[in-house]
């Protein structure tokens, strides 16, 4: 049965789920299907105490529809009788060929939306049969968008044809410039209708959603640039709006760039607080995933979103990556743009754009769709289901390019349902009894002390911070980026991928042939029960020295510890000195090595200083060479 | 040395499990990997280094994944390396001989050593049989070298750590072979695995510390074996003799100074070839000790 008239699903409150056959199907309970056997005789009385007989084994039992000439009858059966067991005792009898229950054929919702035939996205995966289950619970679940805005005039009214149900676009702050958040850029029109356009109205195009609201914030300027810290407090804006009003909320982010602690606190306080955000990976030709997308890994409500082509393929702007949680159609996408024009390229009210950005509303509807369905579910399980129901598009459970699969929006939507198979479960039981053994049950055991560990470790990690914050190398950080505007990022363009340390060609350590490389092995200085290195001892170092160096190096003398541990009389025959010269001589040595080596008053300890800083760039000139450069952060 | 062009076996984590006299510890140790690691491919060598409670025994001649190698005596370091020259993994972790692991502690670390970045992983420790963690990495954390538990970060992620405890470090084979194995001019016990990860930070590899992978490690008061207070100072000094320069090796010593037997030591290691060892690292490294500190051991910087 499908509704070419477009007309909602009518809530059907007497059908019910069950198994019949052995399938699962959904059938009326308050009426059963039961054909007549052809009695003997053309007597109608033998058909009618027939029929008698059965309506009494019936609860209420009136006649909904009579016998038909192929004996096809309609009985009413009383409210909270199980259907499939009467009809399998009703069976049974002699006078009946069979009895079963009025199994329902799922209505698949087409819209009615007169573009919907160029929305290619939605057929792929699946959404008529998502839409047959749940088109959206305003009453539950938030849709945030956080973008350029949304299409409206000049005196702030929304005003596009798809994009202006009254109540359902919930208007936010405008970061960027205050006022409305009027859309000068075309990317937050696309997207959030992509996410939520007016669906099934013959008008334009269709939304993944049909009933949630969205709250619109704008970030992203008219060039599609926004900052970090603007899209920080549109996260905690919708968050806390959907907190006050006991909603859930998906926000959509169709942006990113690099990192920055900033984007991350955002993230996991809409996390935290049990929502979920949807983010792109980015177009970066299958570059590495952008912020805030690559949190997915480690912030349980960020879902970063990819793109995928109509031919179930990865599109070639997607980028790659570990984070990728799941790809969704963002090649040749239609949606609504601004009334107005924006810029020349972009055609007004309805055009085409590709990009991850496109991708990602679907999934936040879709999301949407999941959390209206169970609204009682975790964002971690809303997550979970977008994985686990996902369209695997090769081998094996994830790709760096499709991540967990293309979303299939019937699945995604029917994940975590309650399936009442008692066979099923009795199977289960049946294996878990038969191989139970003494191994299972331990690996049970100790899984669960693991997981204790895990969760022991977190409050040991909260209160052992205090202590050593010494370690905690971000605090200082994290509580000033808060604050600051200084990351502007470009939305859409590229970035270089964040990290602390660049790649590197790794070195080859092979002490074993040492020996024969022109490196002098240059070992240090033992005197005393310390050590110097050679250089830290050279006499050019010592102002006190300078007199007596070059006659020191007519003699071969360059380093302090050759004085201070030669003989005065020694030295004295060496220089032609005098005794009186000689023994000062080594004495004042002996006195800088002691010095140096830290051993005196805080006096000396300022020579050392002094000493270990030349030491420290004769150091690093020497053994850093160019390629150093990036490693060492001395200039920081 | 770098065993010619060995062959590795994609994805294959082997198990190298160090030995002397053990005892049941021993068996709870392998029992624990068979038991728990879900990891899908992985072998277990056991290095026997001259035990004579006959606990490495019944390995010799099993049906499962687990080949003996004898020692005989090398001391922790060469034992290990012994091990690392006879497996086939894509993956090489060193396990103590007195450990019981997570179900997911080698998924985990191989995830994170596909990395050519990382040099080395370990995981989060607890005690054994003690549910508290320990910790998830070291520190030093004075410049008398004391060391501390680093640390953690929040999350779920495998993060920088200064440096990993030997009872458990995991390294792509190819990496643990090119930054120079565990150091082999170490006496019998002491220093080589923080040596390692010290090394590694200054080649330019990163070293993590996964605090989801658990293992529990036995940290007893008394050793089984007999450890040598001399070989313990010896090896100490080498490593600051191989890594740091000369004014900080002074600060340190100045902090320890009247540990008894250190002077002896220093002369073992002016009579060893830690110079020769350590010009070569010098040459190649990519960070400086300076660097090192800085990040990682304030009190030293």
């Amino acid at each position: 049965m499908i509704r070419k008239e477009g007309a909602r699903v009518a809530s059907m409150a007497d059908t019910a789920e069950g198994e019949w056959k052995g399938k699962k199907v959904h059938f009326k309970t308050n009426r059963l299907i039961v054909k007549l056997k052809p009695v003997e005789s053309d007597s109608r009385s033998a058909l009618e105490s027939n029929m008698d007989a059965i309506r009494a084994e019936v609860p209420d039992g009136a006649m909904v529809r009579p016998p038909t000439a192929t004996g096809r009858m309609v009985l009413s059966v009383a409210e909270g009788e199980d259907i499939p067991k009467l009809a399998k005792k009703l069976s049974k009898r002699a006078d009946v060929e069979y009895v079963e229950p009025d199994v329902i054929d799922s209505a698949q919702v087409i819209p009615n939306d007169t573009r919907y035939p160029q929305q290619w996205g939605h057929p792929k995966i699946g959404s008529p049969k998502a839409w047959d289950l749940q088109t959206g619970d305003p009453s539950k679940i938030l849709i945030g968008i956080i973008d350029s805005g949304i299409s409206m005039s000049a005196g702030g009214a929304l005003d596009h044809p798809d994009l202006n149900a009254p109540g359902r676009y919930i208007l936010g702050t405008d970061f960027v410039d205050g006022g409305t958040p009027r859309d000068l850029n075309a990317h937050g029109t696309h997207v959030a209708g992509i996410a939520g356009a007016e669906s099934n109205n013959v008008t334009g195009v269709v939304g993944m959603n049909w009933g949630c609201k969205l709250y619109i914030c704008r970030t992203l300027d008219a060039n599609g640039n926004g900052s970090s810290a603007d899209f920080a407090d549109a996260v905690e804006e919708i968050t806390d709006y959907a907190v006050a009003n006991n909603l859930k909320v998906v926000i959509n982010y169709s942006g990113g760039g690099g990192h920055n602690m900033t984007k991350q606190n955002a993230c996991q306080y809409a996390s935290d607080h049990g929502m979920l955000l949807c983010a792109a990976t980015g177009n970066d030709n299958a570059g590495p995933v952008i912020w805030p997308a690559a949190y997915s890994t480690n912030i349980d409500g960020v879902v970063a979103v990819g793109s995928s082509t109509s031919s179930d393929t990865v599109s070639g702007f997607s980028n790659v990556g570990p984070e990728v949680t799941v790809v969704a159609p963002g090649s040749s996408i239609l949606s609504t743009t601004p009334t107005y024009s924006v810029d020349p390229s972009v055609a007004l009210n309805y055009d085409t754009f590709d990009g991850t950005s496109m991708a990602t509303p679907f999934v936040t509807g879709l999301a949407a769709l999941m959390w209206s369905r169970h609204p009682g579910f975790s964002n971690t399980k809303i997550k979970d289901c977008l994985k686990s129901s996902a369209k695997k598009l090769g081998s094996g459970s994830f790709n760096n390019a499709w991540g967990h699969g293309r979303i299939d929006a019937e699945k995604a939507v029917r994940c975590g349902d309650l399936v009442f198979t008692q066979f099923t479960r009795f199977t289960a039981l049946t294996r878990f009894t038969r191989f139970t053994s003494l191994t299972r049950f331990t690996r049970f055991t100790s899984l669960t002390r693991f997981t204790r560990f895990t969760s022991l470790t977190r409050f040991t990690r909260f209160t052992s911070l205090t202590r050593f914050t010494r370690f905690t190398r971000f605090t200082s950080l994290t509580r000033f980026t808060r604050f600051t505007r200084f990351t502007r990022f470009t939305a859409f363009s590229r970035f270089p991928p964040f990290s602390r340390f660049p790649p590197f060609e790794p070195p080859v350590v092979r002490p074993d042939l040492l020996g024969t490389e022109d490196e002098p092995v240059r070992p240090f200085v033992r005197f005393g029960g310390t050590v110097f290195d050679p250089r830290e001892l050279e006499l050019h170092q010592f102002e006190e020295l300078a007199g007596a160096a070059p006659d020191l190096a007519h003699v071969g003398i360059s380093r302090l510890d050759e004085i201070a541990t030669t003989e005065p009389q020694q030295m004295a025959d060496a220089l032609g000195w005098d005794m009186g010269e000689a023994n000062e001589l080594v004495a004042l040595s002996q006195d800088l090595m002691h010095r140096i080596g830290g051993a005196g008053d805080s006096g000396p300890q300022e020579v050392e200083a002094e000493i270990i800083e030349g030491y420290v760039e004769v150091d690093e000139d020497d053994d850093n060479g160019g390629d150093e450069e990036g490693y060492d952060d001395s200039g920081r | 040395m770098i065993p010619a062009a060995r062959r590795v076996r994609r994805d294959l984590f082997s198990v190298v499990i160090p030995t002397l006299n053990e005892g049941d510890l021993l068996r709870m140790t392998v029992d624990s990997v068979l038991g728990e690691t879900r990891y899908p491919d992985y072998e277990i060598v056991i290095v026997d280094d001259g035990s004579t409670d006959g606990s490495c025994d019944p390995y010799r001649q099993t049906d499962r994944p687990i080949r003996v190698v004898d020692g005989g005596g090398l001391g922790v370091a060469k034992a290990r390396n012994l091990g690392a020259d006879r497996v086939d993994g894509e993956y090489v972790v060193f396990l103590d001989a007195h450990c019981t692991v997570s179900p997911d502690w080698l998924s985990r670390m191989a995830k994170a050593l596909r990395d050519r970045q990382v040099g080395l992983i370990g995981p989060t420790f607890t005690q054994l049989h003690e549910p508290e963690p320990r910790g998830c990495g070291v520190a030093w954390i004075d410049d008398g070298m004391d060391t501390t538990w680093y640390e953690p970060m929040e999350g779920n992620q495998p993060y920088d750590i200064p440096l990993t405890i030997g009872a458990c470090q995991a390294f792509r084979t190819e990496a643990f072979h090119s930054m120079g194995r565990y150091e082999e001019g170490f006496a019998s016990w002491g220093s080589e695995d923080l040596e390692i990860c010290l090394r590694a930070w200054l080649l330019g590899y990163r070293v993590l510390g996964d605090p989801v992978a658990t293992v529990a490690h036995y940290f007893r008061d008394e050793r089984n074996y007999e450890v040598d207070d001399h070989d313990v100072n010896y090896n100490a000094l080498r490593m600051l003799f191989l890594h740091f320069s000369a004014p900080r090796i002074r600060r340190i010593l100045r902090a320890v100074g009247g540990v008894v037997g250190l002077d002896r030591a220093l002369d073992a290691v002016y009579e060893s070839d830690v110079f020769k060892v350590r010009a070569e690292l010098e040459a190649v490294r990519r960070r400086t000790d300076d660097w090192y500190c800085r990040e990682f051991a304030p009190a030293l910087a």
